[in-house]
This record gives C-alpha cells, sequence and structure tokens, in this order.
C-alpha cells in the first residue's frame, strides 16, 4: 500500500491489549482516510447504543493519505466518534505534528474502546507498543504533562494530552497536541477522560513516506508548496496570524458580538485584530510540521492583571469568543483566557459561547444569582471569566461551574426559563465566530446540514462565499454575494463533498486553498496511488457526506435537526448586514432536492446510496 | 467631489487612508478598479458602512471602505 500504511492500531483499554489492525485497501478508496474512514470504521465496529462517555463507546484517531508528505496543510488529523457534547456522530481536527508522527511510527490510526481501570498512557514506539500507567500525571495540566512527557520519553515525542477538564469530563474537552493544536470541538478529550487516558505518545525512527510515484509527488509538492508561501492569504496569516482580518470581519458583519446581538463594533476592531496582537504581544511565529505558512501565535504579556508568560498564543476563534462574544475588546484577557482553556484542554468556542449564552440569560433573569452563587455576570467582565468561570467550568466547581460545563445546549434545556432563545447553535454544537448574516448566508445553510453542528470547518462554504476559491472543473465558477442566497445550495452540495475531502485527506483549510481540483486528484494518486478521476475524488467525497448523515440517522437524528437557532437568522439590528433576512428555509429545501436527502429522515434515497456502492449501508436505514 | 478611501484589516498592507477628487456620478466599482489591488486579494465595498448596489453612484463626502475577505478559522 501506497501513503497510508494499511494498518491501525486497535487498544481496548479494559483489557489492556494492543493489537495492529489490517484495514480493508477499499477502504481507502471508498472513504479516503481522516474523518471519513473513521466513520465508516465506527460503521462497522461502533455500538450505537453506548453512550459517548460508556466504556463500550470508540474513539478513533485517523491520519489521511497526505500526514507525512514535506507539505504545507498536510500535517493534520482527524479524531472522531459520539460526541459527549451533541449526543451524535461527529469529528474534530487537528493540526501540530501528531499525525505525521503516527504515521512514520506505521500507523494510520489508533482506534480505542474499553475503560482503563486506572490512569494510563498509550505508548507507540515501532516494536514497542504499550500501555503505561499514568497515576502521576493525573490531575495535572496539559502543559505540565506535555513537559513531563518530554522529560520522560524526549523532546522529539508529539503527545496528545488531556487537562483537567477532560478528567472531570466537560462536555467540549479538547485533546491537545504539545501544548499548542488542539483537536477543539465536540468534546473527545471528555472521551479520554472517561477512558482514564491522560495521553497517547508516540515517537518514530525514521520519517518515511512511501508514494505511490515519489518522483511525480516531490515535483508536485515543491510547486504547490510554492504558491502557498507566494499567496497573499499565506504572507497575511503569517504576518498577522488566522485573526490578520478580524478587522475586516467586524466591518462585514461576519464578527459576532455579544452573543450575535449586534454585528458592528468599530472601536474593537482595532483593538482586537491580528496586526494588534502581533504589535503588542507577538514573541515568535510557530507553524504545524512541514507548514511554511507558519500562522501560529506565541505571545507573552508581561503586565497587568492578565500577564502570562510566554507560550501558545490565540488563534481567530479564541479571539471573537473571548472578546467580541463576551462584549470585551481587551485582548490581553483573551490571550489569558485562550491559555487557560490549552492548560485545562477546553474547547475555546464552546466555552466562549456558553459564557456569553450565560451572560445574556443573567441580564434577562433567566439566570438568577441564586443560579450563580452570587455571581453577576457581566459583559465584558472578563477578570471574572478569567478568574471563576474558566476554572469553575473545567473543575466542574459549584452548580454554575457544573452546568456551564454541559455546554449552552444542555444548559439552556435544564434552567429553561425561555434561555433557549439565547443559543447560537445547531445540533447542540455552538457555531463558530462566523455570522452567518454578514459572514454569509450559505453558512447558515452549511452549519445546519453538517454532520457535527454548527461548524466553519466541515466545508470550505466560509472561502466560497468570500471569493477565496475557484474551480471550474467541477462546476464552481460562481461569483457569491455573501448577503444573498443566490446560488448557495448548489454551492453547497460542492462544498459538502470537498469538505468530505478536505476532512478525510486531513488538510488544512488555508493552505489547501490554492490547490486546484486536478491538483488534488494528483495528490491523490501520486501519495497513495488511489488511481482517481475528478469524479472518482468527489464521488469519495459524496459517500463520506452521506455515511455521515447515515451514522447520524441511526443516532436518532431526522431532516428536522438540520436546524439552527434562531438568532443566527433573525435579520441583524447594525453594521452591514442589517436589515437584511436570511432565506434559510428555501436555501435548505433546494439542497435538500440536490442533495436528494429525504424530506423526512433527512438521509439520501435508497437509489443515490446504490450508485456510490451503498446498498449495504442503505439496508439498514431503508427497510 | 471629494471622497475618503479607507483601507481595513489586510488592505492596508496595501494603500493608505486617502481623501481622493473623483469626477461626479462615478460608481464605486470604478473607482476600486482604479486602485489596483492585487486580483488574489478578495475584496468588498462598504459606503458609509453598508453593502452598496451594484451600480450605486458615489456623492461628495461619502466614505468608501475597503474590506479584505480572508477570514481565520
Amino acid at each position: 500500500m501506497y501513503g497510508n500504511t494499511g494498518e491501525i492500531l486497535l487498544v481496548d483499554l479494559s483489557s489492556e491489549t494492543l493489537e495492529r489492525k489490517k484495514v480493508p485497501e477499499e477502504y481507502y478508496h471508498n472513504y479516503i482516510g481522516g474523518a471519513g474512514l473513521a466513520a465508516r470504521l465506527f460503521w462497522d465496529w461502533g455500538d450505537f447504543k453506548a453512550q459517548p462517555l460508556d466504556p463500550g463507546s470508540l474513539l478513533i484517531f485517523m491520519n489521511g493519505p497526505f500526514a507525512g508528505i514535506r507539505l504545507s496543510g498536510c500535517s493534520r488529523g482527524s479524531v472522531a466518534g459520539r460526541s459527549p457534547l451533541t449526543g451524535h456522530w461527529g469529528d474534530s481536527s487537528c493540526g501540530g505534528h501528531f499525525a505525521p508522527e503516527l504515521r512514520f511510527a506505521g500507523f494510520d490510526g489508533i482506534v480505542i474502546r474499553g475503560q482503563s481501570h486506572r490512569p494510563c498512557a498509550i505508548v507507540i514506539e515501532p516494536e514497542n507498543l504499550r500501555i503505561l500507567p499514568a497515576d502521576e500525571w493525573w490531575g495535572l495540566g496539559v502543559f505540565e504533562t506535555t513537559s513531563r512527557i518530554r522529560a520522560k520519553f524526549g523532546k522529539r515525542a508529539k503527545s496528545l494530552a488531556i487537562g483537567q477538564a477532560g478528567e472531570n469530563l466537560v462536555d467540549y474537552a479538547c485533546i491537545v497536541n504539545d501544548n499548542h493544536h488542539a483537536f477543539g470541538r465536540a468534546g473527545y478529550g471528555a472521551v479520554m477522560g472517561s477512558k482514564r487516558l491522560k495521553a497517547i505518545i508516540v515517537k518514530s525512527f525514521e520519517q518515511n513516506y512511501h508514494a505511490a510515484d515519489p518522483e511525480g509527488l516531490d515535483q508536485l509538492r515543491r510547486s504547490i508548496d510554492l504558491k502557498i508561501r507566494e499567496s497573499v492569504t499565506s504572507q497575511v496569516l503569517h504576518e498577522n496570524g488566522t485573526a490578520a482580518n478580524l478587522e475586516g470581519g467586524v466591518h462585514t458583519g461576519d464578527v459576532p458580538i455579544k452573543n450575535f446581538r449586534s454585528s458592528f463594533w468599530e472601536e474593537m476592531a482595532e483593538a482586537l485584530t491580528g496586526s494588534t496582537l502581533s504589535e503588542k504581544y507577538l514573541k515568535n511565529k510557530a507553524a504545524c510540521a512541514f507548514c511554511k505558512i507558519a500562522c501560529k501565535r506565541v505571545v507573552e504579556i508581561n503586565e497587568g492583571p492578565f500577564a502570562i508568560p510566554k507560550g501558545p498564543g490565540p488563534e481567530y476563534e479564541t479571539i471573537a469568543a473571548f472578546g467580541s462574544m463576551l462584549g470585551s475588546m481587551d485582548l490581553a484577557a483573551t490571550c489569558k483566557a485562550g491559555r487557560l482553556c490549552n492548560d485545562y484542554g477546553m474547547d475555546t468556542i464552546t466555552a466562549g459561547s456558553t459564557i456569553a449564552w450565560a451572560m445574556e440569560a443573567f441580564e434577562k433573569s433567566a439566570l438568577t444569582l441564586e443560579d450563580t452563587n452570587g455571581l453577576p455576570l457581566k459583559w465584558g467582565d472578563m477578570k471574572t471569566v478569567v478568574d471563576i468561570l474558566l476554572p469553575q467550568i473545567a473543575f466542574r466547581n459549584g452548580k454554575l461551574g457544573g452546568l456551564l460545563s454541559l455546554g449552552s445546549h444542555k444548559a439552556s434545556l435544564q434552567i429553561n426559563k425561555g434561555s433557549g432563545e439565547y443559543l447560537t447553535t445547531s445540533k447542540g454544537l455552538e457555531a463558530p465566530m462566523h455570522d452567518p448574516r454578514g459572514g454569509g448566508h450559505g453558512l447558515a445553510l452549511t452549519y445546519s446540514i453538517s454532520h457535527r453542528g454548527a461548524c466553519h470547518t466541515a466545508n470550505p462554504m466560509l472561502f466560497m462565499e468570500m471569493g477565496a476559491c475557484y474551480y471550474p472543473e467541477i462546476g464552481f465558477e460562481y461569483e457569491l454575494e455573501p448577503m444573498s442566497e443566490e446560488n448557495k445550495a448548489e454551492s453547497a452540495l460542492l462544498a459538502v463533498q470537498l469538505g468530505a475531502i478536505e476532512n478525510s485527506s486531513c488538510y488544512c483549510q488555508f493552505a489547501d486553498r490554492e490547490i486546484t481540483i486536478p491538483e488534488w486528484v494528483d495528490l491523490f494518486n501520486f501519495s497513495a496511488g488511489y488511481n482517481w478521476t475528478i469524479e472518482n475524488m468527489m464521488s469519495a467525497g459524496l459517500r463520506v457526506f452521506y455515511l455521515q448523515r447515515l451514522l447520524n440517522f441511526r443516532f436518532g437524528l431526522t431532516a428536522d435537526d438540520d436546524s439552527i437557532s434562531m438568532r443566527l437568522l433573525e435579520p441583524a439590528v447594525d453594521g452591514a448586514p442589517e436589515g437584511v433576512p436570511v432565506e434559510f428555509d428555501s436555501m435548505k429545501k433546494r439542497f435538500y432536492q440536490l442533495a436528494r436527502l429525504d424530506e423526512i429522515k433527512g438521509i439520501p434515497d435508497r437509489a443515490t446510496l446504490d450508485s456510490l456502492g451503498m446498498s449495504v449501508e442503505a439496508s439498514y436505514v431503508w427497510n | 467631489m471629494k471622497i475618503t478611501i479607507i483601507p481595513v484589516g489586510s488592505v492596508k498592507t496595501f494603500m493608505n487612508e486617502t481623501i481622493v477628487n473623483v469626477p461626479a456620478g462615478i460608481s464605486y466599482e470604478d473607482i476600486l478598479k482604479s486602485l489596483k489591488l492585487p486580483k488574489s486579494l478578495r475584496t468588498i465595498a462598504l459606503v458609509n458602512n453598508k453593502r452598496p448596489n451594484a451600480k450605486q453612484v458615489i456623492h461628495d463626502g461619502d466614505e468608501l471602505k475597503i474590506v479584505s475577505l480572508i477570514m481565520g478559522g
């Protein structure tokens, strides 16, 4: 086998066994790798009755075929399983250094089931696979855990670790690679915590990647890397990070303010934007493995209430979630909040959004001082967020910490009192920091049809609406108007296929904007030897999209769940999108027709599944 | 007539805020073309902080913001 190794590591933490297992070669051709292959393996091996935190649940880490190629953007990996935050199928991706190292160690993925009787860590070294006790790391944050891992296994070892939030089963706990990169969304840190799995350590001896056409791949890799390095987008991201254009986003109405209640705050735009972060706190730029963009920030704040030592800095999502969303323009506070979330191991999007929901609930008396143990929740009060709320959530301390550790959706169901009106979710997942009303109406559609819930990385719709993509070979030649429904359903159908390809090959959405459709096909063929045409590749993307929907159907979701909070649809009250309605229902109806989705069940019809070679899967859902 | 052109976000890398004289009846799209920004830099325009119509005419004293569309994740 080329590119992929064809083997995964199957771990049962209950019986403390590790087993090398071959994956059928056709699975790679049909489901690509990463998120797609994880969905396929769960379909075969998963227990649909097991709750996310039950010992019987599966936690699946999966590489794409490109991990290990010395090319910008292709060092990401996926984690997947039944989400503790949403209760249904989900996945999350992460850059950094773990995925290539896992490939170099001989594995395409790790499938974990069971529950250890004590805290443990999985260690993967060639010919030396083992489960170690990790009692001495239990209770530590991610930074100290990673530091001890490096002391024990050497600096070349790459790790995934959870912090206290994962141990305490916070529903949006994340998994952190080397302190700086996170499988952020949907709560897989809590699944690790439930299995008493503190860390996974991988260390290879040599960096071998066995390409189907090494010469062709090398030529293609150099040419793509040059385009990526020279693009305006890459240069902007390199200089000022992923928040480089936060200021621009405020002017278009893309950046949410105070729980998506406002769409324009000019003073905040300059205070929080990436160039301000560079000027005030940036110490170094950092990169994922083999990436020339280096959009990661390393920051230091020397004084003030939010002083932090030199270390990982915030991404755009973190800055907006702990800045504009909470009515704050204190950039230092966003850095401190992000740093705490990295150490506790918590998703910053859900954490910030849940706190924003709580602030609005408190303002409108759905939450009272009795609920908060006497703590007033006020917009912009970042001292309270940093010093009290985040620690309370991570340790599930007190009534309020326990409530907010559930995420906003379940917290709202718990308190009721009309607090559902303040949600900004789809399928129980908090929306990212891109407001569909200003960022692009197509986002409302793609948030709602995403298998894991409101998500901007499930597919490239955000980039398609802003004009960063042009794919004439597959019919995407539109110049979309963000604040309109025109051609959005048609674009979304391409977006879900491209998103499945991106997340199954585990390619970074910033870097891959420079890759043309023919180059995508060549990448798969030269690396993994899939021998695809464009049609084969797009069909694989569609197959993955459909399989993820079938999984969710088996978890009980239907067409009605392809919905989104009203807050994200109601006309904006200010800024560029003021008063412009989002025609959600008509976009969804059109998308359902184009994607041949049943309007009740929300899954593709039998003939469509048959045409993609999914007749067996169809028989589970169309009896 | 005089208008103010304000670069926002990443557009600042390519131009500074400027007050320019433009002929009466000019559309914002014509002004955008005259700025000769890199083709790969996708931008949108706001006239007095609102999205203009396709052929909206600019008036004396208007504020034209050029906003880049590179979004973070």
